[in-house]
């Protein structure tokens, strides 16, 4: 909690991660955070995303080493998991611990 | 406060959606509605084990379509999911808990026996009932109390607000069955229950359509 006669400090704003900053793949993001892991149909339902957009955005994700793709399979049916890398959750960590941070304090 | 950083009430809704299909409640309703072949038990013993076999069929297919249900009609649409180490520990607490609640039972069901066998002990102790009516209510009472406490706590630890309500409406179940001797009453509380369970499996299909194949890969 900051001084409440010192303006806040957003200067953490400046340097945090785009990456994750994009809403569609920090609600991504979050979601994966939140649990070990899941796959496409989980992921689709729970953020509303298209196939594509979602795609899209998964391999980003991956490019950066912020996720993982697990292909396995049950039985005959071939499964995609989805899990966040320790980087991934720690970058994810971090950019909420910044935007916080910089957003708690402001006034209404 | 919910924020979009509440990340604790983003998983618990995450874990919650697991139950938006209803089954869990058909299953309960189910196997209610297997218990009022108990009903007849304590009126007439010769089909004793008519009445079993029948408690544990249907029970067993109750179970047998929960699961099925599960495979091949929830996760093929809502997707499969793993959650974190955390609901496992509360799984593991759950487990426990109901294991000593289990244990506590079968002491009380073994107690009851033996209290039943020799009259004089119970006498002794001071404990015994001897109006027949008093005595199935005692055990119309400790029946329910067995069910109720077990599903709340289940209902606490999995996150499962509506088994609440199941929970009060299977001690209803196993008082009345206990009480009333009546398998209609049972049956329409498992009704009460497997109803608004059917209701939300009908929304749940609409809800969540078979995605296309190259999704589900």
């Amino acid at each position: 909690m900051t001084d409440a006669n010192q303006p806040p400090d957003l200067s953490a704003l400046n340097d945090i991660d785009r990456l994750v900053h994009e809403p569609a793949r920090l609600m991504l993001m979050a979601v994966l955070y939140v649990v070990e892991g899941a796959d496409f149909t989980f992921l689709m339902n729970q953020t509303g995303m298209t196939w594509g957009n979602l795609s899209a955005h998964m391999s980003k994700l991956e490019e950066a080493g912020y996720l993982e793709v697990e292909k396995s399979f049950k039985g005959r049916r071939p499964n995609t998991m989805l899990r966040l890398t320790s980087r991934g959750r720690e970058a994810f960590r971090e950019y909420r611990r910044k935007m916080m941070g910089a957003l708690v304090d402001l006034p209404e | 406060m919910s924020t979009p950083f509440d990340l604790r009430q983003l998983e618990k809704k995450a874990f919650r959606t697991t139950y938006e299909d209803g089954l869990l409640d058909m299953d309960m309703g189910g196997i209610i509605a297997s218990m009022s072949a108990l009903a007849f038990l304590l009126e007439d013993d010769a089909d004793r084990w008519v009445n079993f076999g029948l408690f544990f069929v249907g029970m067993l297919a109750s179970t047998l379509l929960y699961q099925l249900g599960k495979k091949f009609i929830t996760l093929p649409r809502m997707g499969q999911v793993v959650f974190g180490p955390a609901r496992k520990r509360r799984a593991a607490t759950l487990a426990g808990i109901l294991g000593v609640i289990v244990a506590l039972q079968v002491l009380i069901v073994l107690g009851s026996v033996l209290l039943w066998k020799y009259p004089g002990l119970a006498g002794w102790l001071g404990w015994s009932v001897d109006q027949p009516d008093t005595e199935r209510l005692v055990v119309a009472v400790i029946g329910a109390l067995f069910v109720g406490p077990s599903m709340t706590l289940m209902a606490y630890f999995t996150d499962f607000p509506r088994g609440y309500y199941i929970a009060v409406m299977l001690s209803l179940a196993v008082f009345m069955m206990i009480w009333f001797r009546s398998p209609v009453i049972m049956l329409v509380i498992a009704g009460l229950i497997f109803i608004p369970g059917m209701v939300l499996f009908i929304r749940f299909l609409r809800k969540y359509p078979l995605p296309p194949a190259e999704v589900r890969q």
